[in-house]
């Protein structure tokens, strides 16, 4: 008897110890050969924020002594993410200097932030970083001036890659003062989404949307329906999806935000605050507090309410556009550039993200390779094809979505796109200007106050970097 | 406990537990007798203790002691203590984690006292301690007694209020998520069946923390189980006395169960009121990270996190933490202070 008591508390201790191994694995090792990659749980936040990494295998090592390259991105399951590993794959059947990529996706599950890489940051500074990681292009700024990323602008010369191809806002997100630290990976525009019965019923003309902001607060009266303090049918909610960032609204008021010259926020743009009021007013037009918290319990994918018909008009992004087929693949809508101030000076925010290369990888030759592929008219067309974003490269856009006259607005907008300001306090810029909008919508303070405060905060932050 | 060595003449010496001065306790043994030691012989027998220690078993034991709870050690000191102390030095630096960032002094601190949002947070931290708390012990208690009785199925009972202590925090916070949801949640879809207006669960500042507060009372399965363990160990021989006095069920609960339980309500008062000041992963999950609306529900710990990792702000967010803790410090003793007036432990 104790004998077995003997082999089962060995065996025990050896099944434990094997899982804490398990459970502190070292990025690198290979995993299944899933189709998408599978998160592991991940633990409490407040200890440390640790979230556990998952690695998709893709093609075959080649024999003998592949370099060995790590990817960390946030990308949940979807068609981005199987454009992403269709690259990888590709990448490592044709690459000629034996090089081996895994991606590994490192998102924080607590919340499905996408923006907060916390592990990357502890890798960093542990001097273990993974060989490239994918950044948003607002955050490459805030990277780059904690010195955390490799400048590209050497390595790029050495493999003879150039950004000459891209869009403005693309090269504006790669760089930060001056030097190079991403390269980019893709973007998305946004346009304004109507439903074109909803028009009709209204008795508004659907092939004739609103140009200006005055039509849009127009149209939207026509197509509100109360019902009490509820709302059969709300007609807009200006910062709704892609509407939130005060910067659509701001640009589309003739607002800018950043002097890059003077390396100087200009939050407070008399503009922008016009545009903040205009948002506040559209509330109190529509039924004020009433209104906001209705707004609030709006949901998203299956019960989205613009896919549900509840909501007329919205602004929203391109890659809105699959998920909504998803769940109502007859909703006749149309797209339209967002309305401005001015007729004709529609102002859109793209989005987009970068790969970069942290300070201490340990091959930074065959990481900078990869990327060159990545940027690549190939790998781009790809991309574009398999999950309908848009590529930073013009010559593929065109190539790509030539015939669908949906995507011509939205190559029309992605022409002329801005991107958030490029500085390293653009996170906390970002919450500072959704806690602003909010603060406004419950009155808690006036868009003047709210913008100019941020303002001046938010500078102080910035000459911290100087 | 090494034993101590039974000497002939009916001394025994105890070994110290290091190798210092050996002590000696002379006693009397029962059939030996005690005996006078003379000066001279009790100098040689200790210097001789001393020396024997050194190699004596009991050294080895206590040396093999040692060295077992030494990664235990190795690891509070490492993973807990260093931590502990670098972070009052990051305090005064800007830190980031990426960077080592250079000496601030208070910078940090005096930045503190103009942030409106650390304030805020406080406020928000402190006003939901002060409703989560009572609710929780309040709710703890009365379910812990009416899980005391036995009647059939008492088991089964208990189980089911401590299984919502299981499901993970994020999972809870989802689907509350869609359950205090203003336009299509249950909760407003039943009112509305009622005849009561929707309620703004968690659209609205005025409901948000109370939103918040049912959510985490959802968690008090363990402070029920404590206060079960606590119930089990008052002797039955009270109730009994009092009820050949005549006492009926409350004037029971209220002289002889409230009292002896102060203990047990004690140490959940104490951990509440630690944890609900520490409260992070609800909120952010509920709300990802913004605290919505308005920064009602934007909790200190949480506004710390989004310091430390989100702005790349590892100092500014070690200075955070460091006047939590003092917060909870002072908290915690003043509520060890004051319990020898209400807490009774039984003999």
């Amino acid at each position: 008897m104790k004998m077995y008591k003997r082999i089962f508390a060995f065996a025990i201790a050896a099944a434990m110890m094997a899982g804490t191994m398990l459970g502190c694995g070292q990025s690198g090792a290979s995993g299944n050969t899933a189709d998408t990659a599978k998160p592991v749980a991940e633990s409490e936040a407040s200890g440390g924020a640790a979230a556990e990494t998952t690695e998709t295998e893709t093609a075959e090592a080649p024999a003998g002594d592949a370099i060995e390259l790590t990817i960390w991105h946030t990308w949940g399951a979807g068609p981005g993410l199987d454009a992403m590993e269709a690259a990888a794959n590709r990448y490592n059947e044709i690459n000629d200097k034996n090089i081996h990529v895994t991606l590994g996706f490192v998102a924080s599950q607590a919340s499905g932030n996408t923006q907060t890489m916390d592990k990357l940051m502890a890798a960093i500074a542990a001097g273990n970083p993974p060989d490239v990681a994918l950044l948003d292009n607002f955050q490459v700024a805030g990277w780059a001036a904690q010195s955390a990323l490799m400048p590209l602008d050497e390595l790029m010369e050495g493999v003879g890659l150039t950004l000459d191809d891209v869009y403005d806002w693309a090269l504006q997100g790669s760089q930060y003062k001056g030097t190079t630290y991403s390269i980019p990976y893709n973007g998305d525009a946004r346009v304004l989404f109507y439903n074109k019965d909803m028009f009709e019923a209204a008795g508004l003309d659907p092939e004739a949307p609103p140009t200006t902001i005055e039509e849009l607060t127009a149209a939207a009266e026509k197509l509100t329906i109360r019902d009490g303090a509820n709302y059969k049918q709300a007609g807009f909610v200006p910062w709704q999806f892609a509407g939130k960032p005060v910067y659509c609204w701001g640009w589309n008021f003739g607002g800018e935000f950043y002097d890059a010259e003077n390396n100087v926020l200009t939050v407070a743009d008399p503009k922008n605050i016009e545009a903040l009021q205009w948002e506040v007013d559209f509330a109190d037009q529509m039924g004020g507090i009433d209104f906001v918290n209705f707004a609030s319990g709006l949901g998203t994918g299956a019960e989205d309410p613009f896919v549900t018909g509840q909501l007329a008009m919205a602004v929203r992004g391109n890659f809105d556009i699959a998920n909504m087929a998803v769940y109502n693949p007859d909703l006749n809508y149309g797209v339209t550039p967002i309305p401005s101030k001015e007729a004709g000076k529609s102002a859109n925010m793209i989005g987009g993200w970068g790969w970069t290369i942290p300070k201490g990888a340990k091959n930074p030759e065959a990481s900078i390779d990869f990327l060159k592929y990545l940027i690549s008219e190939d790998a781009q067309k790809q991309m574009s094809e398999m999950s309908s974003s848009f590529s930073p490269l013009k010559s593929v856009n065109e190539a790509v979505f030539a015939d669908d006259e949906m995507m011509a607005v939205f190559l029309q907008e992605l022409e002329h796109g801005k991107i958030r300001p490029p500085v390293p306090v653009g996170q906390e810029l970002w919450d500072g200007l959704n806690t602003a909008l909010d603060s406004a919508l419950h009155k808690a303070d006036t868009p003047e106050k709210l913008l100019t405060d941020l303002n001046d905060k938010m500078n102080a932050e910035l000459q911290k970097f100087n | 406990m090494p034993a101590a060595r039974l000497q002939s003449d009916g001394t025994a010496i105890w070994p110290a537990l290091w190798t210092g001065p050996a002590h000696r306790m002379e006693f009397e043994v029962n059939g030996l007798g005690g005996k006078d030691m003379s000066g001279e012989k009790k100098v040689k027998r200790q210097v001789e203790g001393k020396k024997k220690y050194r190699g004596s078993i009991e050294a080895k034991k206590a040396r093999m002691g040692v060295l077992f709870t030494l990664p235990w050690i190795l690891g509070l000191l490492i993973f807990y203590a260093y931590p502990l102390i670098a972070s009052v030095y990051y305090s005064f630096t800007s830190y980031s984690v990426l960077n080592a960032g250079e000496f601030v002094g208070l910078e940090n601190y005096r930045t503190l006292m103009h942030d409106d949002l650390f304030w805020k947070s406080i406020g928000n931290t402190l006003v939901f301690t002060a409703m989560s708390v009572p609710v929780n012990i309040i709710l703890g208690l009365a379910i812990a007694l009416l899980l005391n009785v036995k009647i059939k199925g008492i088991g089964l009972y208990r189980t089911v209020f401590f299984i919502p202590t299981l499901v993970p925090v994020v999972a809870t916070a989802t689907v509350w998520r869609w359950l205090l949801n203003s336009n299509y949640g249950l909760f407003n879809s039943l009112l509305s069946k009622i005849g009561l207006g929707p309620i703004p669960w968690l659209a609205s500042e005025d409901w948000s923390k109370i939103s918040l507060v049912m959510i985490a009372a959802w968690g008090i399965g363990q402070a029920i189980i404590i206060n079960l363990g606590g119930l089990q160990d008052i002797s039955p021989e009270y109730y009994e006395a009092a009820g050949i006095d005549g006492a009926n069920t409350w004037q029971k609960v209220k002289h002889i169960t409230l009292p002896l339980l102060t203990p047990v309500i004690f140490y959940n008062l104490v951990m509440g009121i630690i944890n609900s000041l520490q409260i992070f992963t609800l909120p952010y999950a509920l709300t990802n990270g913004e605290g919505s609306p308005t920064h009602s529900l934007t909790f200190y710990v949480m506004h710390l996190y989004n310091n430390a990792f989100g702005y790349m702000k590892m100092g500014y967010a070690s200075a955070m933490a460091w006047i939590l803790f003092v917060i909870i410090l002072i908290l915690t003793l003043v509520i060890f202070g004051t319990s020898k007036k209400w807490v009774h432990y039984q003999q």
